[in-house]
């Protein structure tokens, strides 16, 4: 197992043909007296060597439940109940405990939602790097301890800050130790789920440049989760648009922001006042997400859409692959074909 | 301007500014003897909300925008300086029987809706108490009919009236908050961050819902928040805090397309911008709300409604 990952990380820098993590029709389920919620349904998506990959969407409509389901750090009542992972042609869903303690933060860490508050805050922050590599790796203290001191510059923190404790360090900078925390055994992917919510502007900005430089100079994958559409295009190169469990929208970055199709796309980049320009009138979305526990027949955003047509009550429109990898899932969309519909080719 | 149907007896003139703040400090003494420090959370800060005006006070965690509303809605005592409200000196009268009239004109909505109602309440509760405390002898009809009026204000449904917190989404519970501060028919409604912890798509619900209420019912406004695009959105007038400093202010449009100080060009670059045409350099690290350059406090008069601290030359 050890020399197979070896190899997959140093494929992963050479970008080969297959993607880092391929998640196919991937159904989690969190299971309630009163019925069972289906928090993603049926989604897939890829990620590439490389590519850093954005999730953007409301909260409660699935998101986090992907990153917690790759992890495989999902806990009752919420189950898998469909799908796969595949995190470098194998699939996480087959793993077992052990197998699942070497894979995670060696082959995909995660920065979770404010992280900054997830160290330890009686161990300093040496102790807590040093913790990773002995755990994960053989490896004495002493070079622990000179990996942890290059790890904090990669992040552009002096390594006199080892032996500081959290509360020492200001938000900014213990956010940028969980990243290096996290990528202290050079993942090939990092899931990063709202890593900046909880900073100022400022700040925030600071964190997204770092994340920008690491990610160019050490070549991993990102899996980048935000509400923030805006502050997603800065960094990933392709995006995906996640309402009520279920992806309606995967297009590049740029392409997602010129030319979006989808209506629920349009309305969450609409939901952002601008900096620039006239005063405008924004209407934001009316009412609020549905109720997963009974969602709406057909497109499951139709309730909420201005365009909503008759038909889009009784079909839901699957998300399609269209010109230039973009697709989205609205009946709308004039390029738009159900699957039964297509001539065949 | 002065909204028509407003019932509170009024003091001032009608040309002069609701709130006048006049040199306002506030320190807080840190540890104890000899290692004693001040931290100046507010320092000697000026400003008017005229009536009806929407006023944004926007600045990073730390700047003290919120110590300022903790002040002007009476929570927290200043170190030094007035708070004219309507006329009337306000910490120089007598505090507890001041403090009723005074909350029956300045209202707060808070950031956090899920904890701002008390859950054991049904939203009827949150409204009538209000009613109730400050001296209306309603029949239960009329009340009734009030309740009723306030909750269409706010854009919820009469039935509401009957549910608990909990039953309520995070833009409804926001609602019934504004209706809840709205009850009293309050001249200032002091919103300290009241969409930050609101889902994407229902804030501008609840930003649009505070200029309808400013439009209709001429209530003045204090807004707290550290995003600039929703300040430029609803608010008349801008002031950008910096470590306990008001460093800028002016019309909102104008100020956010010409920021004169540094901070306010900082603040502005690091907003996420898709479509900002050119790109931003990342701010210098040292370049946070701490050590900021530090003027005199003196300041320059950029056009009728737009001001800036004077900064040091080396600076800018």
């Amino acid at each position: 197992m050890e020399t197979l990952t070896e190899q997959d990380r140093e494929n992963a820098g050479r970008a080969p043909a297959g993607p880092v993590l391929s998640v196919k029709n991937l159904e989690v389920q969190y299971r309630a007296e009163s019925g069972n919620v289906s928090a993603v349904d049926g989604v897939s998506f890829d990620i590439g060597a490389g590519e850093v990959f954005g999730l953007a969407g409301e909260s409660g409509c699935g998101k986090s439940t992907i990153a917690n389901a790759i992890m495989r750090l999902l806990q009752t009542p919420a189950k898998i109940t469909g799908g796969s992972i595949e995190l470098a042609g194998r699939n996480l869903l087959d793993l077992g405990e052990e197998e699942l303690r070497r894979t995670r933060w060696r082959d995909v860490a995660m920065v979770f939602q404010s992280a900054m508050n997830s160290l330890n805050p009686v161990m300093t922050i040496g102790d807590q790097i040093v913790d990773v590599f002995t755990t994960h790796e053989k490896m004495s203290k002493q070079v622990a301890r000179e990996r942890a001191a290059e790890l904090l510059k990669l992040v552009d923190i002096s390594p006199d800050r080892l032996k500081s404790y959290p509360h020492q360090l200001s938000g900014g900078m213990r956010q940028r130790a969980v990243i290096a925390i996290a990528l202290a055994l050079k993942p090939s992917l990092l899931i990063m789920d709202e890593p900046t919510t909880a900073l100022d502007v400022v700040v925030q900005q600071e964190i997204m440049h770092q994340i920008k430089e690491l990610q160019q100079q050490l070549g991993f994958s990102v899996l980048f989760i935000t509400h923030d559409i805006s502050l997603m295009v800065e960094l990933s190169h392709r995006m995906a648009v996640m309402y009520a469990g279920k992806l309606v929208e995967v297009a590049p970055s740029k392409e997602l922001l010129d030319n979006p199709l989808h209506p629920y796309t349009n309305a969450l980049m609409g939901a952002f006042p601008p900096l620039t320009g006239p005063r405008v009138e924004l209407t934001g979305i009316p009412d609020a997400p549905p109720n997963m526990a009974h969602p709406p027949a057909g497109c499951r955003f139709h309730p909420r859409c201005p365009l909503a047509i008759d038909s889009c009550r009784t079909i839901e429109p699957p998300l399609l692959p269209g010109a230039e990898n973009h697709g989205a899932a609205c009946l709308l969309v004039p390029e738009y074909v159900l699957p039964h519909e297509r001539s065949p080719r | 301007m002065s909204p028509a149907h407003s019932t509170s007896s009024r003091q001032g003139t009608a040309t002069e500014p609701l709130v006048q703040v006049r040199n306002l400090s506030k320190h807080y003494q840190l540890g104890s003897f000899p290692f004693r420090s001040t931290v100046r959370a507010v320092n000697d800060i000026s400003f008017d909300i005229n009536r009806g005006e929407i006023v944004a006070l926007v600045g990073e965690s730390g700047s003290g925008k919120s110590t300022i509303a903790r002040i002007l809605a009476r929570l927290e005592q200043p170190t030094a300086g007035k708070l004219i409200l309507d006329g009337q000196d306000i910490f120089a009268t007598e505090r507890r029987r001041a403090s009723m009239t005074y909350r029956s004109k300045v209202q707060m909505v808070f950031q956090d809706p899920f904890g701002s109602l008390n859950p054991a309440h049904r939203i009827e509760h949150f409204l009538t108490r209000p009613l109730q405390l400050h001296g209306e002898k309603d029949s239960p009809r009329a009340l009734k009919l009030k309740l009723r009026e306030l909750m269409a204000t706010v854009g919820l449904g009469e039935q509401m009236l009957d549910r608990y917190p909990h039953q309520l989404s995070g833009g409804q519970r926001q609602r019934v908050a504004i209706a809840r501060a709205l009850a009293v028919e309050p001249e200032i409604i002091l919103a300290d961050e009241p969409t930050s912890m609101l889902d994407v798509s229902v804030r501008i619900g609840i930003l649009n819902l505070m200029r309808k209420l400013r439009d209709e019912r001429g209530v003045s406004m204090l807004y707290i928040t550290h995003d600039l695009a929703s300040a430029r959105y609803i608010a008349d007038t801008t002031m950008v805090m910096c470590a306990g400093d008001l460093v800028e202010g002016g019309e909102s449009i104008e100020l956010m397309a010409a920021p004169h100080h540094p901070y306010t060009q900082l603040l502005l670059s690091a907003v996420p911008d898709a479509r900002r045409t050119q790109t931003v350099r990342p701010p210098r690290r040292d370049a946070t709300a701490r050590n900021a350059p530090r003027g005199t406090g003196e300041r320059i008069t950029l056009s009728a409604s737009h001001w800036a601290l004077k900064v040091p030359e080396s600076a800018h």
